[in-house]
């Protein structure tokens, strides 16, 4: 079934936790004596998928391509320009205050970086327990004990409740976020670059965290990342972001092994392989992303893009299924 | 191939609240004439901290207490400021991951390029601009001449960084030191200067030391790669035999726990616990909290940077000795 053909209904039956159908996010520029809008810089421009419970959707993408906009609008940090979006079948974008509070105990955010995510005037405890504050979850003594145990799954001890952010290393911080991410049991967890700002030798101890967490506790992963290694590391399914749109959408592996739009084919041929005897051949595209305020006609991608013909300016071509259960935005995929 | 630059036994530390962090340890170090050597290792490691120290622009608070850099018959460490200044920007070059902390925000870039080419190369100032522009043609600026014109910030992240490229080669150094230069780009974008920078090696013949903490961009770029751990060098060797047989725990731990594409593991190797902290580094071998061999000694002596196997194959663990 193709997500741009669907009509707008809330979708439950097929196990899907999250929805998101034709997200459009605009930041419009202000500009003039009244502060009109003189344009817009379009961040996403017309994004759809969805993810099963259980599953972990990697979303990976340049800088500029729209992923982390695209995560922040479906935890409504800001307000979508248009489309929809269904947590088990709730939509999130209609959701009144009070639904909207429920809703945030069951999506939670891991952010990339574990300095500026953590205020450094609370202790580790009242990080991670001002969830359950807001929420009127337990006692004083209840909730304590909670966010110890908290702090023992994610790797730390217990006692260190009363610390500060300033006192943990990056690694230890991330785990702190973490925690705090954990307290309040959601179903799904965005987590955007959570491991870009770690050392490699850390890195690997956070994805394996997250990996033993979401068997632990039946989590849903929105994986937001650049690095198409890690990426893969943790996700069954991967879509690629190209200025505001998804341009391919397939199973991990799959994607990986035969990739069908010509920017994933460039993109996975240039990602530097830690193996001096691999030989590939690159293609480097040339140029750069061009400005969302003003992308190409047609096709986004056109203007880096080896294969590009007059059509692809003139058509935009939709995200199809080109093989069972792999997507694809090319005429020529 | 002669050797360019020799490092012995570099001492650097710096002087921070709560006592003295000895941020380069004992480094040793050989860049051979046209070779390009990589240097890797993870934050604070001291990588970054033994290039600010070959070009001697360290910040006030920190310096160089022992050891010699040899730059040809010369020791940088003992040279005087001004015949250092000679040497920065005209001999060694060095370009950064941010381009825009080391571009001037006030000046056109092609008057930047122009100041460095006229500042050590002694030309008129149609001259230096001539050549800025040359330059900007050879790292793949389109439109040089409107381009020189332009400010850093109206610049994108790669082409800036291409700009610092143009401006480090600018002299036609012998040494280039690049300090990730790619880190804070996008993949494709990264993509084209790492190919940019094989180009411009073919074409000038100057030796770099690319210091990164990509081992993707080690395997692709660089002929030898040294790596580094709490201030010290504790492996060194060819660029395929370290992929290929690693001998430190620490690059075996490190080679072992990154992700590879296309190779989903079951699960990933991990390295236990973090880096210390550099004002409480462990005695003895400062990686033997994390690893897994603990040989003897390695509690109380620092083991050695060691010919291992070959004469090029060096590494600093008691398990061999």
């Amino acid at each position: 079934m193709s997500p741009k053909k669907q009509k707008a209904e809330a979708p439950d039956a097929n196990g899907a936790l999250l929805k998101v159908q034709d997200l459009v996010k605009f930041f419009p520029i202000k500009g003039g004596l009244l502060q009109t809008t003189v344009a817009n810089v379009r961040a996403v421009d017309g994004v759809s998928f969805e993810i099963k419970k259980g599953e972990t959707l990697g979303l990976i993408g340049e800088s500029g391509s729209g992923k982390s906009t695209v995560a922040r609008t479906i935890l409504r940090l800001i307000p979508p320009t248009s489309g929809e979006a269904w947590l088990e079948g709730r939509s999130i974008f209609k959701a009144k205050k009070k639904e909207l509070h429920e809703m945030r105990r069951e999506v939670q955010i891991i952010f990339q970086d574990p300095y500026g995510s953590l205020n450094p005037r609370m202790s580790v405890g009242e990080i991670v327990g001002e969830g359950l504050l807001v929420h009127g979850i337990g006692s004083a003594h209840e909730r304590e004990k909670i966010v110890s145990e908290l702090l023992e799954v994610v790797g730390l001890r217990g006692q260190y409740r009363g610390r500060f952010p300033h006192e943990f290393s990056g690694g230890q911080r991330q785990r702190i976020g973490i925690a705090r991410a954990l307290a309040l049991r959601p179903k799904l967890i965005i987590a955007d670059e959570p491991v870009s700002a770690l050392d490699v030798s850390i890195q690997s101890q956070i994805l394996n965290l997250l990996e033993d967490l979401q068997n632990e506790f039946n989590l849903t992963y929105l994986f937001v990342a650049h690095n198409m290694a890690v990426v893969e590391q943790v996700s069954d399914r991967i879509a690629v972001m190209y200025l505001g749109k998804i341009v391919e959408l397939a199973p991990a592996e799959q994607l990986l092994r035969s990739p069908r739009h010509p920017y994933t084919k460039a993109l996975i041929s240039v990602i530097p392989i830690p193996d001096p005897t691999v030989k590939r051949d690159q293609t480097v595209l040339a140029g750069e992303m061009p400005s969302p305020t003003n992308p190409p006609s047609g096709c986004h991608f056109r203007t880096r893009c080896p294969i590009a013909t007059d059509y692809c300016a003139e058509v935009e071509p939709a995200l199809r299924e080109v093989t069972k259960g792999q997507w694809a935005a090319c005429h020529y995929a | 191939m002669s050797d360019l630059l020799r490092i012995e036994d570099l001492h650097t530390q710096f002087h921070v609240h709560g006592g003295t962090v000895k941020a380069v340890d004992g480094v040793n170090l050989t860049i051979p004439a046209k070779a390009t050597v990589g240097l890797v290792g993870e934050s604070g490691s001291g990588k970054s901290i033994t290039a600010l120290s070959i070009m001697r622009l360290l910040e006030k608070n920190g310096g160089i207490t022992g050891g010699h850099v040899w730059f040809h018959d010369r020791d940088l460490v003992a040279l005087p400021d001004e015949e250092m200044q000679e040497i920065r920007g005209n001999d060694i070059s060095m370009i950064f991951q941010e381009p825009m902390t080391a571009l001037n925000p006030v000046f056109t870039v092609g008057d930047q390029i122009a100041e460095a080419v006229r500042l050590h190369q002694k030309v008129g100032h149609q001259a230096g601009l001539d050549r800025a522009i040359e330059m900007l043609r050879l790292v793949g600026i389109s439109d040089p001449k409107r381009r020189a014109g332009q400010y850093p910030h109206e610049l994108s992240g790669g082409m800036r960084q291409r700009v610092m490229i143009a401006m480090a080669l600018s002299t036609s150094p012998e040494l280039l030191i690049a300090d990730e230069p790619t880190t804070a780009l996008d993949v494709t974008i990264q993509a084209q200067i790492l190919k940019l920078m094989r180009n411009l090696k073919g074409e000038f013949g100057s030796a770099i030391l690319l210091i990164t903490h990509d081992l993707g961009v080690v395997a692709e770029m660089c002929d030898s790669v040294a790596v580094m751990y709490a201030g010290r060098i504790v492996e060194q060797a060819s660029t395929e035999e370290l992929f290929a047989s690693p001998k430190h725990p620490y690059t075996q731990g490190l080679l072992a726990s990154i992700p590879r594409l296309g190779k989903r593991q079951e699960r990933l190797h991990v390295i236990a616990g973090s880096v210390p902290n550099p004002l409480a580094v462990p005695p003895g071998c400062a990686f033997r909290p994390r690893c897994p061999i603990k040989a003897a000694r390695s509690d109380r002596d620092i083991p050695a940077l060691k010919a291992n196997g070959s004469a090029e194959h060096l590494v600093a663990c008691w398990q061999y000795e």
